[in-house]
C-alpha cells in the first residue's frame, strides 16, 4: 500500500471514529439530562396527585365507586395536559383508568408503602415514564400510577442522531477530502525523489527530484533538496572517476604502443640478424636499429622513472636567485636551440625564488625543448622573467607551429603528442609535459598555455614565494 | 608477382617488414601515413595491405573504410593487442591481425595464409630440382614423383616459404606441428633426416649448430 493511502485511510477512519463515538456521547448526555428532568417532574406530579387524592380521603370509609369519582375529578380537574391515571385496588384489579393504551400491571408486586417505582414504558411509536406508588384512602390503600408522555424527548434523540449521522458523513467527507490534499502535499516530495532514486539507480546521472517547499521550513523539502546534493556529488565523483579511468586508459594503451614500437624493431632486427645470412652493410644497419631502439627504451623507461618518483615525492625548497636559474636553464637549453638554427632571447627580472632549482630547471628546459621541436624557419624562442604583484611569471614564448585549442587540456597527459610522427621523430615520448605538470603541481602552481595555430605558444608558470632583492643584494 | 603495399610510419619496422617480404619473393611499396597510402591505392593495384592502426592524420581503421570497396585483402599491424581491438580490426573487414612484437616467421607465414585464402599463391611452386603442385598436393623431383607423408610435405612447404632462414626447432615445431615445442623431442630432428633422404636434399638442408636447419636455395 503506498505510503500516500496510508496517511490518507488512517487519518479518514480516525476521524470517523472519533466524530461517531464523540458525537453520540454528546446526544446521550443531553437526552440522559432531560429524560432525567422529565422522571423527577413525573414523580413529582404523582406525589401531588397521591397526597390530593390522601387529603380528599382522610379518615374516612371509602368504596370503590368513591374513589373513582375522586381520581376522575382530580384527573379533569387539573387543566392543560391531562396525566393519565390509573388507580388499582390491592388485589391489582384496576378501578379507574384514563390511559387510552394498557400498560403492564404486574411491576405493581414490587410496590410497597415506602417505595415509589418509576419506570419507561415503551407502547407502539410513544414512550410514558410510570411513576406508581402506594395511597392510602380510608382505611384501605389503592395503587396509584400516573403516566408522563416523553416521547418528544426521545424523538428529539432520534432526530438528533440523525440528524448528526448526516453530519458525520459530511465532515468525514470533507476531511477526506484535506486530508487527500495534505497527505498527497506531503507525499510528492517522496514521489519524486523515488523516481530520482530509480533513475539513479538506472544510471540515469541527470534526474533530480523536484523540491516544492523551501528547505527550511520543511523535513521532506529539506530531504529532497539534500537528496539533490547527494545526487550532484554523486554524478560529480562519478565523471571523476570515469575521467580517471579514461586518463589510466589511454595512459596504458599509449604506453603499450610505446612500449612495443621499439620492442618490434629490436625483436625484428634481432631476429634477422640470427637467422638470415646477411651482407655486413645489412648486419651493421640491423645492429644500429637495435642500438637506437634500445636507447629509445632506455629514455623512455627512465621518463617514466621520473614521472613515477616526482609523482610520489615531497619537495624541499630552496631560496635561489632568478638569475642564477635561468643561467643554467640557458646553459643547457642554448645549444640544442642552436642546432636549428634558432634564436633565443632571455629577459630575468632579478629576484630570489624559494623553489627546489633542479625539478625547476628541469621544466625550463623541457619547456624550451618542445618550443625548440615546434619551429619551422626563422624560429625564435623568448624566455621571461617578470616580476608581477603576487608572483614572478616565467614565461616561453616560441612563434612555431601552435597547438589547436581543443588539444590544448591533453597536452600534459602522458604519452600524448599532438603531431605524433613528427614528435618521435624529433626524439620524444610524449612524457615531458607530464613531468612538468607533475612538478609544477607539487610547487603548488600549474602550465599555463596560451597558444594561436601557426603563430606560436607561451607557457606560463606564476611562482608565488617569491621575495625582491633588497637594495644591498643588487649588484 | 605478388605486390603488397605496407603502411606503416615507424621507418625501421616498415623497412624490417620490406627486407623480409622482399627477401621471401614479393615485391612490396611503402607507406608511411595514411594520406600517401590513399594516393598510392588510386594508382595502383595490389594483392595484400600491411596495414598499422596508429599512423598520424587518418588511422589505419578509418582507412579500412577506404579500402574495404577495393576488396583487396588487409592485414592489420598493431601494438594493441586487446580483445575488443582485434575483434573491431576484423569487423572492419581486416583478414588477419598481427600484433607487435612480431617474428618475422609468423609475419611471413599470416601473409601466406592470407594469400592462399584469397587464391593469390601460385599453384605451382618450383624450388631447386622439385616441382610442387600445392592443388593435388604432387611433390615431383626432376619430374619423378616423391611419396611424401602429411608433416613431411608440410615441413618441406615451410622450409621452402622460409627459405635461407635459419628455423629453430621449436619454430619448426610450432608451425609444422602446431603445437609448443617441449623442447627435448627428436620429432622435428627424425622428419628432417626422412626429407633430407627423400629428396637427396643432405646438402641443400644444412644443420645450423645449436639452432636448427637452413634451406639454402
Amino acid at each position: 500500500m503506498k505510503l500516500f493511502w496510508k496517511i490518507f485511510c488512517a487519518s479518514v477512519l480516525t476521524a470517523a471514529v472519533l466524530f461517531a463515538v464523540g458525537g453520540y456521547m454528546l446526544i446521550d448526555r443531553f437526552f440522559s439530562a432531560s429524560l432525567s428532568r422529565e422522571i423527577s417532574s413525573a414523580c413529582d406530579e404523582n406525589a401531588l396527585l397521591a397526597y390530593s387524592i390522601e387529603t380528599a380521603f382522610s379518615g374516612t370509609y371509602t368504596d370503590v365507586s368513591a374513589v373513582k369519582n375522586a381520581a376522575e375529578n382530580i384527573s379533569h380537574g387539573r387543566t392543560g395536559s391531562t396525566t393519565p391515571l390509573r388507580i388499582s385496588d390491592l388485589s391489582y384489579s384496576t378501578v379507574y383508568t384514563s390511559c387510552s393504551v394498557y400498560f403492564d400491571i404486574s411491576v405493581l408486586r414490587e410496590i410497597t408503602k415506602s417505595r415509589v417505582l418509576y419506570s419507561i414504558e415503551h407502547t407502539g411509536d410513544l414512550y410514558y415514564i410510570r411513576v406508581a406508588r402506594l395511597v392510602t384512602a380510608g382505611d384501605t390503600g389503592y395503587y396509584l400510577e400516573s403516566f408522563r408522555d416523553v416521547t418528544d424527548v426521545f424523538g428529539e434523540r432520534n432526530s438528533e442522531l440523525s440528524f448528526y449521522r448526516w453530519l458525520t458523513v459530511f465532515l468525514i467527507a470533507a476531511d477526506g477530502v484535506v486530508m487527500f490534499i495534505v497527505s498527497r502535499r506531503l507525499t510528492r516530495p517522496i514521489t519524486s525523489m523515488r523516481e530520482a532514486a530509480r533513475g539513479l539507480a538506472r544510471g540515469e546521472m541527470g534526474v533530480r527530484a523536484k523540491v516544492h517547499a523551501a528547505p527550511d521550513n520543511d523535513e521532506v523539502g529539506g530531504l529532497a533538496a539534500d537528496f539533490n546534493r547527494m545526487a550532484d556529488n554523486l554524478e560529480e565523483n562519478m565523471s571523476e572517476l570515469r575521467d580517471s579511468a579514461r586518463r589510466q586508459e589511454d595512459f596504458i594503451g599509449s604506453f603499450a604502443h610505446e612500449l612495443k614500437t621499439p620492442l618490434t624493431s629490436m625483436i625484428g632486427y634481432a631476429d634477422m640478424l640470427r637467422s638470415r645470412q646477411l651482407d655486413p652493410e645489412q648486419v651493421v644497419m640491423s645492429s644500429n636499429y637495435i642500438f637506437q631502439e634500445g636507447k629509445r627504451l632506455e629514455a623512455l623507461s627512465l621518463k617514466l622513472m621520473d614521472l613515477l618518483v616526482v609523482r610520489n615525492s615531497e619537495i624541499t625548497r630552496h631560496r635561489i636567485r632568478t638569475s642564477e636559474l635561468f643561467e643554467s636553464v640557458v646553459s643547457v637549453a642554448y645549444p640544442t636551440v642552436l642546432k636549428e638554427d634558432a634564436e633565443l632571447s632571455v629577459h630575468c627580472d632579478d629576484a630570489i625564488v624559494s623553489i627546489e632549482p633542479d625539478l625547476m630547471k628541469t621544466v625550463f628546459i623541457n619547456i624550451i625543448d618542445n618550443a625548440r621541436k615546434a619551429l619551422d624557419k626563422n624560429g625564435k624562442i623568448t624566455f621571461n622573467g617578470k616580476i608581477t604583484p603576487g608572483a614572478y611569471v616565467i614565461s616561453v614564448t616560441d612563434n612555431g607551429r601552435g597547438i589547436p585549442q581543443n588539444e590544448l587540456d591533453k597536452i600534459t597527459e602522458a604519452f600524448y603528442m599532438v603531431d605524433k610522427s613528427r614528435s618521435r621523430a624529433k626524439g620524444g615520448a610524449g612524457l615531458g609535459l607530464a613531468v612538468c605538470a607533475e612538478i609544477c603541481r607539487l610547487h603548488g602552481t600549474k602550465l599555463e598555455f596560451e597558444s594561436t595555430v601557426g603563430q606560436g605558444t607561451t607557457v606560463t608558470v606564476r611562482i608565488y614565494e617569491f621575495e625582491e632583492l633588497s637594495e644591498d643584494e643588487i649588484i | 608477382m605478388i605486390k603488397i603495399l605496407i603502411v606503416e610510419d615507424e621507418v625501421k619496422i616498415s623497412r624490417l617488414i620490406e627486407l623480409n617480404l622482399t627477401q621471401a619473393g614479393y615485391a612490396c611499396t611503402c607507406a608511411y601515413d595514411g594520406e600517401t597510402a590513399a594516393d598510392i591505392l588510386e594508382n595502383s593495384r595490389f594483392d595484400l595491405i600491411l596495414l598499422d592502426v596508429m599512423l598520424p592524420g587518418v588511422n589505419g581503421f578509418e582507412l579500412m573504410d577506404y579500402i574495404r570497396p577495393l576488396s583487396i585483402p588487409v592485414i592489420f599491424l598493431t601494438a594493441m593487442s586487446s580483445v575488443e581491438n582485434r575483434v573491431h580490426g576484423l569487423r572492419l573487414g581486416a583478414d588477419d591481425y598481427l600484433t607487435k612484437p612480431f617474428e618475422i616467421v609468423e609475419l611471413l607465414a599470416r601473409v601466406e595464409s592470407v594469400l592462399r585464402r584469397y587464391h593469390k599463391n601460385d599453384a605451382e611452386i618450383v624450388a631447386g630440382d622439385l616441382k610442387i603442385d600445392t592443388l593435388s598436393r604432387v611433390v615431383l623431383k626432376n619430374g619423378v614423383q616423391v611419396n611424401l607423408t602429411v608433416k613431411e610435405y608440410e615441413l618441406l612447404l615451410f622450409f621452402i616459404r622460409n627459405k635461407n632462414i635459419a628455423l629453430f626447432r621449436d619454430q619448426i615445431y610450432s608451425n609444422v606441428w602446431g603445437d609448443d615445442y617441449m623442447g627435448d623431442s627428436r620429432t622435428v630432428d627424425l622428419h628432417v633426416q626422412r626429407l633430407r633422404k627423400k629428396l637427396g636434399w643432405e646438402e641443400k638442408i644444412a644443420s645450423v649448430y645449436k639452432v636448427g636447419y637452413r634451406l639454402n636455395l
